[in-house]
């Protein structure tokens, strides 16, 4: 299998945050059938592989197929036999034939065209469950307070806080926007720490503070 | 999950829909020269183009964030979960590596085994059982052990000698007679004994005796046959020698 590329960090991205350097990501380390040791190939050579029925080159597809699903899988909030079954389904798709349809020409294109794939089978899984579920009748109380107009307001003064977070985001430092989006897109600290070149620990306060400078500003806003 | 969580979730939905049309139109990078910027393949003036369009539009940022964060799982890759890996051989249609030891043995095996093919092994065993259909036939009731010697008795055919008892006699040699067939050397030597009974046996090699030798004799007989005159025995020879 595939061996995980060595980590390196370069200052792609922001100036002011150390990202790792991503330069390799188009060429994986696949250990290949033809060849004693691991040859370098091309990820989207290896797609090609992969269509034209070859074994190998399905199993070295499937390291990166399962990285890209499990973070496409992150906001579902899934336990790992779920995530497992929803990738299993997704990879029986692509093997019957789903693959053929990937048309793009870039690394880029090739993760978006897995994260699609992914993502609408996790919302038919998601749709499914939510179809076989069976929900306790619900009290009178409940149906009487349902029943009660919904007050708009709240979902005015809800979108009024979005735009004002929005502002507040945008005031951030670039360094902070984006550990604020790290961890909204729901990376751990130590994959974030891995993508800045920083320690954990160091991330952790940074996200901290950041998040409770946001606290503040909301409640001093009043949402 | 606080409020800032729900706001969170919420700004975060709303710019993945923001980027989710092409933005290649706008002045937004395209999603290639995004990757080309996370990958560092962008020469220095294009580089400062995007990082600085990075640093006012939110929406590029998020997606910026959500590429490398895929493209960093793709270069250095977690092991891939055993019940995926499985999935995969089950649809490729292979069964799973076996372990190193299983393929060992497995390579013993062949190596050792006499590998023939199972229509060889059919047609032997086909030959066998016809051949053993035939033998039966052939030595069904009413056939039996063709003896090298002339009948000397009215019974028609020798019984097998086996059904019979191993004694010693003595007597005296009346004739000796050549038998050989086929390559083996044998000899039907008669005698008789005191009592005057007859004794017609076969024996193997050259007998050392002649005609008017008394002899003792050791073999299997069968039963005699009782006609008017003096019984007539029939047997094989085990051991043959002079009579003291």
């Amino acid at each position: 299998m595939a061996s995980p590329l060595p980590m390196q960090t370069l200052s792609a991205g922001s100036s002011s945050v150390r990202t790792p350097k991503l330069a390799a990501v188009t060429r994986l380390r696949v250990l290949d059938s033809r060849a004693e040791d691991g040859i370098s190939t091309d990820l989207l050579d290896l797609v090609r592989r992969c269509r034209g029925g070859d074994p190998d080159a399905w199993r070295a597809l499937l390291l990166p197929f399962q990285e890209v699903g499990r973070r496409t899988l992150r906001s579902f909030r899934l336990s790992a036999a779920d995530l497992d079954d929803i990738l299993a389904d997704a990879l029986t798709a692509l093997y019957a034939g789903g693959l053929a349809q990937f048309k793009g020409a870039t690394v880029a294109e090739l993760v978006g065209f897995l994260k699609a794939i992914v993502r609408n089978r996790a919302i038919d899984f998601v749709k499914e469950r939510r179809r076989g579920e069976v929900y306790p009748e619900e009290p009178a109380e409940t149906l009487v307070a349902a029943a009660v107009p919904y007050d708009i307001s709240h979902g005015i003064a809800d979108d009024e806080c979005l735009e004002f977070l929005r502002q507040e985001v945008g005031k951030l430092k670039r360094e902070e926007r984006e550990l604020y989006l790290m961890k909204a897109r729901g990376l751990k600290e130590r994959e974030i720490a891995e993508q800045t070149g920083r320690p954990p620990g160091t991330i952790a306060s940074q996200i901290a503070r950041l998040l409770e400078t946001l606290r503040a500003s909301l409640r001093e806003r009043g949402c | 999950m606080d409020h800032l969580d729900g706001l969170t979730e919420r700004l975060v939905e709303d710019l993945d829909r923001r980027a989710d049309p092409p933005l290649e139109s706008s002045s937004c990078p395209g999603l290639h020269l995004l990757e080309q910027f996370a990958t560092d393949r962008l020469d220095l003036p294009a580089r400062e183009r995007v990082d600085r369009h990075l640093d006012g539009c939110l929406t590029c940022l998020n997606r910026f964030v959500e590429l490398r964060d895929y493209l960093q799982g793709v270069a250095a890759p977690a092991p891939v979960s055993p019940r995926l890996a499985r999935h995969l051989d089950h649809l490729i249609g292979r069964a799973p590596e076996r372990r190193w030891a299983n393929r060992v043995l497995d390579v013993l095996r062949r190596a050792l085994i006499f590998r023939v093919p199972a229509w060889t092994v059919a047609a032997a065993a086909a030959a066998v059982l016809v051949t053993w259909t035939a033998a039966n036939k052939l030595q069904g009731p009413g056939t039996g052990i063709e003896w090298p010697f002339a009948e000397p008795t009215d019974s028609g055919k020798l019984r097998p000698a086996h059904s019979e008892s191993a004694r010693t006699i003595t007597g005296v040699v009346s004739s000796t007679r050549d038998a050989t067939s086929n390559g083996v050397e044998a000899y039907v030597v008669s005698l008789k004994d005191a009592s005057g009974a007859t004794y017609v046996l076969f024996t193997w090699g050259r007998p050392t005796v002649r005609p008017g030798d008394a002899v003792e004799i050791d073999g299997v007989f069968t039963g005699a046959t009782q006609s008017s005159g003096p019984p007539v025995y029939q047997g094989v020879v085990t051991q043959l020698r002079r009579a003291r």
